[in-house]
């Protein structure tokens, strides 16, 4: 038994990443359960339980025995349920996440596209169930109001924002001129300060990179202010954070490289604010990350080669 | 804060003591700077020889014995000699005036670089025609190594001593003390009173490598290939230094190597030690527990050095000596990468390993590829990071072999 050096190993191994990002999402649900609904905390295991039989089975069908389930596999079905309403109905999430973890993570994601599984599973289920998804439907409605909205969907349909403080900290109900019951949105997203800090223990513990998340909001900051939108309402409401934190820093779905991060980040960013402006969509953030998946591999590719350019005029000054 | 390797040792250094008991038998390896020098034996089976008297020689190297006693074995790969307690030595002062002198002085000292690389130092000297500056590389980056640090704090007689016969010698205009940013502090003094600048290089491995100390000092990254010496710069390791003071204060030539001994459970020892002792003599005069199934024997440093065997001898480039309880993590199979992007955070000259790696694989070469791979001095710091296992340095190494161009 030879072994090559080195013979030091710094960090937790892949399964330990996905483990410490499970946590943080963990902490998301369970701030939600005990600050809104109660019943989404048994709803959110048996989701899990779902992604995990769901790789069982694939197991079976491609090898013929039960397969281990993955930790990421869990990672995937968590920020999914987590991106959607709590409400929504069980078999409409149920699919969308068969064809994020079937679909997406099992066939897709080993092959040379790169898109996250995660984000594909919502596109599907924004597209099939085009109506619920955007049904916010309140744990605890007891006010009359015509209809219901979400603090983006107010600004969305009236142009109103929601005041910036109660935002981060998640406090958002109550009604908006007898008109709307405004409600929190899906789970993860409701606390955009939540999302922050564990952002930071992301961070922290070495699981994610920096680079994209923070060049996703300044390209989204600065997309805000070029197309005259209220930069600090769409900072605090909606997934934006959330986003930043736990999609954009996805490492298999975008570029490895440090540049080629920053750009995709930036990219993303800019992209999400003009759907926010332009697009259908009040959020932005599936085609936005999407669009930028797709340019992943070029982008790593192109990091590649401008270094090795870079490199060779130098090596070539030196002969 | 994430992705470094962190190069400062735990606690205080100690101090080298001699090796309480002499090892049984001494082995020199004939093969010890392949390719740049041979090494023709100059004793016979059954020969007596003292302390300190040349075994074999080459056209830049002296081999001398690290101990008194009888010749066992003479073949093509090695001599062994078995030890005799009483060790008259028999001392011969050298010197060295000037540049011209210098070649001949490292030859007959048996000097090689030994920060590791057991290079040959009267061909570098000869070499060093046109310096200017002269670095103590006193950086030691490899994680618990040390050696170096102890011989600055207390045998700093003979490295100066060292250091002022080669400054003098090569008619150096500024003399540079690098050191890691943690140790500055109490390497200060011994830069005092060697009147030499201290270059403070960060904590991170690998802050150590020449490459790196040299762009620090001139404030550009010097290009594949080009020798710090075509810069002016001479770089040279405490250990050397050390080496060429005992020659000169005390007449010895290389025959000690001063080394760093880790084990788990273990303080962290300095030692000096008979050049060609068996590992395993180490181990049993420590009493230092070795499983094969658990623990790996590592010499020269946990990043760049080599695994070992308990057989293995001590040469004039070890500088550490790891009992390294890693082994099945060591051993554990690769995963598929998943562009977590540690390595490029890892890579201290911002290459893309997990990039280098895929085209490796596939057979892709490119001249971005071969650029990329010329600049790379395998540091390992990419493997050492990467939480798919993937042994990136490994490939580089192969690659690099073959040729990829």
């Amino acid at each position: 038994m030879t072994v090559p050096a080195p013979f030091l190993r710094r960090r937790a191994d892949t399964r330990g990443m996905m483990l410490v990002m499970l946590a943080c999402l963990g902490v998301t649900a369970t701030h939600f359960a005990l600050r809104y609904d109660p019943q989404f905390l048994p709803r959110f295991a048996a989701y899990l339980a779902l992604g995990a039989a769901i790789d069982l089975a694939y197991g079976l069908l491609r090898d013929g025995r039960p397969g281990c389930p993955l930790a990421s596999t869990w990672v995937t079905v968590a920020l999914l349920v987590l991106s959607v309403p709590a409400r929504m109905p069980a078999w409409q999430v149920a699919s969308g996440i068969f064809v994020a973890v079937f679909f997406g993570k099992r066939i897709v994601a080993p092959g040379a596209l790169r898109v996250n599984p995660m984000l594909l599973g919502r596109l599907f289920m924004m597209i099939v169930f085009a109506n619920s998804i955007q049904v916010w439907l309140a744990p605890d409605a007891e006010i009359d109001a015509l209809s219901s909205a979400t603090p983006l969907g107010l600004y969305a349909a009236e142009g109103e924002t929601w005041p910036t403080l109660q935002l981060w900290l998640g406090e958002i109900r109550g009604d908006w001129e007898g008109i709307y019951a405004v409600l929190p949105g899906s789970p993860g997203e409701v606390m955009p300060l939540l999302a922050l800090l564990c952002g930071l223990v992301l961070y922290v513990s070495g699981v994610s990179d920096w680079r994209a998340g923070t060049t996703f909001v300044l390209g989204f900051g600065a997309a805000c202010l070029v197309l005259d939108m209220p930069l600090v309402h769409h900072m605090s409401a909606g997934s934006l954070l959330f986003t930043a934190v736990y999609i954009v820093s996805d490492p298999r779905s975008m570029p490895g490289s440090k540049a080629g991060r920053l750009i995709a980040g930036l990219l993303a960013g800019v992209l999400n604010a003009a759907i926010r402006r332009h697009g259908y969509l009040p959020e932005g953030v599936v085609p936005a990350v999407l669009a930028v998946n797709l340019l992943s591999p070029t982008l790593d590719r192109l990091a590649f080669a401008v270094r090795g350019r870079w490199l060779q005029r130098r090596q070539g000054k030196s002969e | 804060m994430r992705r470094a390797i962190p190069s400062k040792g735990e606690g205080l250094v100690a101090k080298p003591e001699w090796l309480a008991r002499l090892p049984e038998r001494v082995f020199f390896p004939l093969v010890e700077s392949v390719n740049r020098c041979k090494l023709i034996p100059l004793v016979r089976q059954g020969d007596r020889v003292r302390l300190g008297e040349p075994l074999a020689e080459g056209e830049a190297l002296v081999v001398h014995a690290s101990c008194a006693g009888v010749v066992e074995s003479v073949d093509t790969l090695s001599i062994s000699v078995r030890c005799e307690p009483p060790a008259n030595h028999n001392p011969v002062p050298g010197k060295a005036h000037g540049h011209e002198d210098l070649a001949d002085f490292a030859r007959d000292a048996g000097l090689v670089g030994m920060g590791g690389s057991l290079f040959p130092s009267a061909i570098k000297f000869k070499a060093a025609t046109k310096i200017d500056t002269l670095v103590i590389n006193a950086v030691e980056c490899e994680p618990g190594i040390q050696i170096d640090e102890a011989l600055l704090l207390y045998d700093a007689d003979d490295v100066q001593a060292g250091l002022d016969c080669l400054a003098g010698a090569l008619g150096v205009r500024r003399t540079v003390l690098a050191v890691k940013r943690a140790s500055a502090g109490h390497l200060a003094p011994f830069a005092a009173r060697c009147k030499a600048d201290v270059l403070r290089m960060n904590n991170r491995y690998p802050a150590g490598a020449e490459k790196l100390i040299v762009a620090r000092l001139t404030g550009r990254m010097p290009p594949a290939g080009v020798l710090p010496m075509s810069l002016g710069i001479l770089v040279i390791s405490v250990a050397s230094l050390w080496a060429i003071g005992r020659r000169l204060r005390l007449g010895e030539p290389v025959m000690w190597r001063p080394l760093t001994l880790t084990a788990p459970e273990h303080p962290v020892r300095n030692l000096i030690v008979p050049v060609g002792t068996p590992l395993r003599h180490l181990l049993e005069v420590y009493g230092i527990p070795f499983d094969p199934q658990t623990h790996l024997l590592v010499t020269g440093g946990l990043m760049m050095g080599a695994q070992a065997q308990p057989e293995t001898a001590v040469t004039k480039g070890t500088n550490a000596v790891f009992v390294n309880p890693l082994a099945v993590r060591l051993t554990k199979p690769e995963d598929p990468c998943i562009l977590c992007g540690a390595c490029f955070d890892a890579c201290p000259l911002g290459l893309h390993p997990s990039g280098m790696a895929e085209r490796i694989k596939a057979g892709k070469a490119s001249a971005a590829l071969s650029a990329q791979l010329r600049e790379c001095f395998l540091c390992g710091a990419c493997s050492a990071v990467c939480p798919s296992n993937i042994p990136l340095a490994q490939y580089f190494r192969e690659a690099k072999a073959k040729g990829v161009r």
